[in-house]
């Protein structure tokens, strides 16, 4: 058996791993945040999954036994004996078809609940009650609710809640995370079996069903209950968290817009995962051919329920985002403000380009779809031959292209800065941010504005665009492609970058949000 | 305002997304379902079929039609022809009903916006007609694939979609005319130049003076027009053509056979959306008993002592009069053609 390292660079290098297609049609895995291939290798090939629209992992092993029975990556067999055994990469016929209308989120479709951890299962809610007691270290406490574990996972919201902790451990505040245990895409709309894992100030303390988690918090004197705070409600059962709410404590809540779950299922509003929808009118055509429409009803309703009962404070990290959301839910009980993830305070100016050199362009955070990777691809095959430009790919994920040099950059807690150092370190003059679905905040926007970049973006890419509206000498906001293209051909976007850089590049420091900083000033 | 369409029940999942589609716009319109099939009360239980929770307000079953000789004029149709066939009869009997204003959708169809504007077309003329093809391409494939073996060979109309006003003199008389071709010859037969339904309607244009052909784009998009027609989503959700119509009704030609899908990929030209409303109806197929009901064999295709009935059959019972005299209702003779000739 190989090792997993070698079967990476095998894949890798082979070309049939296409990140962005994985990631694109495993919506727990983009939801994750983990490196596609990594998961491919680790587990998605035994789970059935495609590693690119060019090789069928079912097919392949279905049509050759031998190599089912082996165990072996059915994509590695092809590669290191199959294809030269003339087998079939997948039946000839399905590739029209997969290159359209397959690109959807089947595993949406399948609606799998798949389990994310299994930690030892808590009987009863008096052995909840003994574990809460043990492993609590404060007396006041907060719950905390998102989709998964914060521990385990590394990306925006898992990053938020983990300074959370940390951030409430060192004010004497205990942190008690609650997540689902098992991965649901949707909320959980009956009332069934449902089970929440516990973190007590950062370690798993097991899995317990919600009547035991509520009987268990009851009776958790004499700790006291300061706020409920609800990141995410991702495969979460809305009435567990009503009952907190109203049960346990005398608490408002808050609940923050880190996307636009709320609005739908498909929370970057892309319908069937083709194409930004803007969260139309559930009657609307878009949403009968969505494939996340009905869905969407159901959930409107029992969000539309939960907001009108409850009074929290809605937090959305831009002001775009807030709108967007007022728009669309609209409960009007509720209080919403605006508080930025990060602040950026302008410090001083680097270096400008050396003018001689090429301009270069980098495409900041994950190769996929709604980040606008294909648009990227065009954009450097079209000017592959003007020397003006050379290309950049910062990203701890490799997006398979030639074309671009990839610099690997992995952001994490403990390095919040990576982002912008590797800008800075290789002297980036462009940050190509091209979400083609609302941004409800983008950390990469303020990385990208850090390091000194001017910005192009589209105008449906959220935040980014309004940060643009409101401060167009920064960048640009394009209408679409087309205008994309001219904009490289024509000689405009060099002097629009040597303008912006005219008394050096600027400079910000990155201010993070810190609720207990905030609330003690 | 009459909507009727026409089918053989391994069709029935189509013509529910239809109806469901019709309804969800004009709830108050009358949908009739005309079956050209036979189904015994194990067949319903077997395949989930009860007519009373259906989205269909009149189920009406081929032999119930008042028409001379309905088993023997049945037994010289395959299914295609005599769902078809059906479609003009049925029309005139609406008309005897007292329906005014009347719409036959083929069962392949789906409503994506409210029909409005064809009431009001109604009111001014008596027949609509809807062309296969709007605009022409100089494209060689297009001219080839949907001229020539398309519209050329077919007609030039496409009768998926049909709309009269049976009070306006053209309108009775267009369905008086059409239900009686369609009753003697309604055959798929490219060498005498027939094409069922649809070559007939060629004539409408020297026939009648009170017709209108509906050159809105939104109507009746097809795998056979999307090389002209670029649908997109407005703002509010709503799927337009050109970036000007709405999408009124959708056609899954060649749906069962691949053919359709394969024909939508190869006119869309890199748009997804056509592609997005495929994966919709075949979603919505799947949800409306398409596995069980699309293999059901068509019951008028045997006789009634089980024995398939042949093709040579059918064409000489079509040509020999005496045969028609001699057996009425075909289907109950044991293999009496073969004997007979």
């Amino acid at each position: 058996m190989l090792a997993k390292w070698k079967e990476y660079r095998i894949i890798k290098k082979s070309g049939l791993f296409d990140p962005a297609y994985y990631l694109l049609n495993n919506p727990d895995v983009r939801n994750a945040d983990v490196d596609p291939l990594s998961h491919f290798i680790k587990q998605g090939w035994k789970e059935g999954r495609q590693p690119s629209a060019i090789f069928d992992t079912n097919f392949y092993l279905q049509k050759n036994p031998d190599v089912n029975h082996s165990g072996i990556n059915p994509l590695i067999h092809y590669l290191k004996h199959g294809k030269k055994e003339g087998r079939a990469a997948k039946q000839i016929d399905q590739i029209a078809k997969t290159e359209n209308a397959n690109l959807f989120a089947a595993s949406f479709e399948a609606n799998n609940s798949t389990p994310i951890i299994t930690p030892d299962r808590i009987e009863s809610s008096k052995q909840l009650l003994d574990k809460l007691q043990q492993y609590l270290k404060y007396n006041d406490y907060i719950i905390s609710i998102s989709h998964d574990t914060y521990i385990n996972n590394i990306g925006g919201v898992q990053l938020m809640v983990s300074s959370e902790q940390s951030a409430a451990n060192a004010h004497g505040i205990s942190y008690l995370h609650l997540h689902p245990n098992t991965f649901k895409p949707t909320l959980v709309l009956e009332n069934g079996s449902f089970y929440i894992s516990v973190n007590c100030d950062g370690k798993n303390i097991g899995i317990i069903d919600d009547e035991g988690l509520l009987a268990a918090l009851k009776q958790l004197k004499p700790r006291k209950l300061m706020d409920v705070y609800i990141h995410h409600t991702m495969g979460f059962y809305l009435n567990v968290i009503y009952r907190i709410l109203n049960e346990i404590g005398d608490v408002k809540g808050r609940f923050w817009l880190h996307d636009n779950f709320s609005i739908c299922p498909s929370f970057y509003l892309l319908r069937n995962d083709v194409e930004y929808c803007g969260g139309p009118d559930i009657d609307s055509n878009a949403c009968l051919i969505c494939r996340y429409g009905e869905i969407r009803r159901k959930q409107q309703s029992a969000f539309k329920e939960f907001f009108s009962e409850t009074h929290m404070e809605v937090r959305a990290p831009s002001s775009f985002t807030l709108e967007l959301w007022k728009e669309k839910v609209l409960p009007e009980r509720l209080s919403g403000i605006v508080v930025p993830l990060l602040e950026l305070k302008w410090t001083g100016k680097m270096l400008p380009r050396n003018k001689k050199d090429p301009v270069r362009i980098g495409f900041v955070g994950f190769p996929v779809n709604h980040k606008g990777w294909p648009a990227w691809l065009r954009l450097m095959e079209k000017n592959a031959n003007d020397e003006r430009y050379k290309y950049y790919h910062l990203s701890s994920s490799y997006g398979n292209s030639d074309e671009c040099t990839w610099i690997n950059v992995a952001v994490s807690e403990k390095d919040r800065l990576a982002m912008v150092k590797a800008l800075q370190n290789n002297k980036i003059d462009i940050a190509f941010l091209w979400s083609l679905c609302p941004e409800s905040f983008s950390f990469t926007l303020h990385e990208s504005l850090a390091a000194g970049c001017y910005l192009i973006t589209n105008k449906n890419s959220g935040n980014i665009q309004d940060y643009l509206k409101k401060n167009p000498a920064r960048g640009l906001v394009l209408d679409n492609e087309q205008d994309l293209f001219k904009l490289f051909s024509g000689d405009e976007l060099i002097s629009y970058v040597n303008t912006y850089q005219k008394n050096g590049k600027p400079q910000a420091e990155l201010i993070f949000f810190n609720e207990f900083e905030e609330s003690e000033n | 305002m009459d909507i009727y369409t026409s089918i053989s029940i391994n069709y029935l999942p189509k013509a529910r997304i239809l109806a469901k589609s019709v309804k969800k716009f004009h709830p108050e319109w009358t949908f009739h379902l005309l079956i050209s099939d036979r189904l015994t009360d194990k067949d319903k239980s077997a395949w989930d079929i009860d007519f009373n929770k259906e989205p269909f307000d009149r189920v009406v079953w081929i032999d119930s039609l008042d028409v001379d000789n309905v088993y023997g004029w049945i037994f010289k149709h395959t299914v295609v022809e005599q769902c078809t066939a059906g479609k003009g009869v049925f029309l005139q009997q609406l008309i005897k009903e007292g329906a005014e204003k009347i719409i036959y959708l083929d069962p392949d169809i789906a409503v994506f916006n409210q029909l409005n504007p064809l009431v009001d077309l109604l009111d001014d003329h008596a027949i609509l007609l809807t062309p296969h093809l709007l605009d022409f391409s100089n494209v060689h494939q297009s001219i080839l694939e949907n001229e020539i073996q398309g519209t050329l060979r077919h007609g030039t109309f496409n009768l998926g979609f049909l709309a009269i006003n049976s009070k306006k003199d053209d309108g009775k008389q267009f369905a008086d005319w059409w239900g009686s071709r369609l009753y003697n010859y309604c055959y798929a037969d490219y060498d005498s130049g027939l094409f069922t339904d649809q070559k007939w309607c060629d004539l409408v244009p020297s026939y009648f003076k009170d017709f209108h052909v509906i050159r809105d784009p939104g109507y009746n998009t097809a795998s056979w027009n999307l090389d002209k027609r670029f649908l997109s989503f407005t703002d509010g959700g709503r799927i337009q053509i050109n970036y000007k119509y709405p999408l009124r009704f959708y056609h899954f030609t060649g749906c069962d056979s691949g053919a359709g899908l394969y024909m939508t990929q190869r006119y869309s030209n890199g748009n997804q959306v056509p592609l997005e409303i495929w994966a919709w109806y075949q979603r919505q197929l799947k949800a409306n008993g398409q596995e069980i009901l699309r293999n059901q064999k068509w019951s008028y295709d045997y006789y009634n002592n089980g024995v398939k009935i042949t093709n040579d059959d059918r064409q000489i019972y079509r040509q020999r009069k005496d045969l028609q005299e001699a057996f009425p209702n075909p289907f109950n003779s044991s293999n009496p053609i073969k004997h007979i000739a």
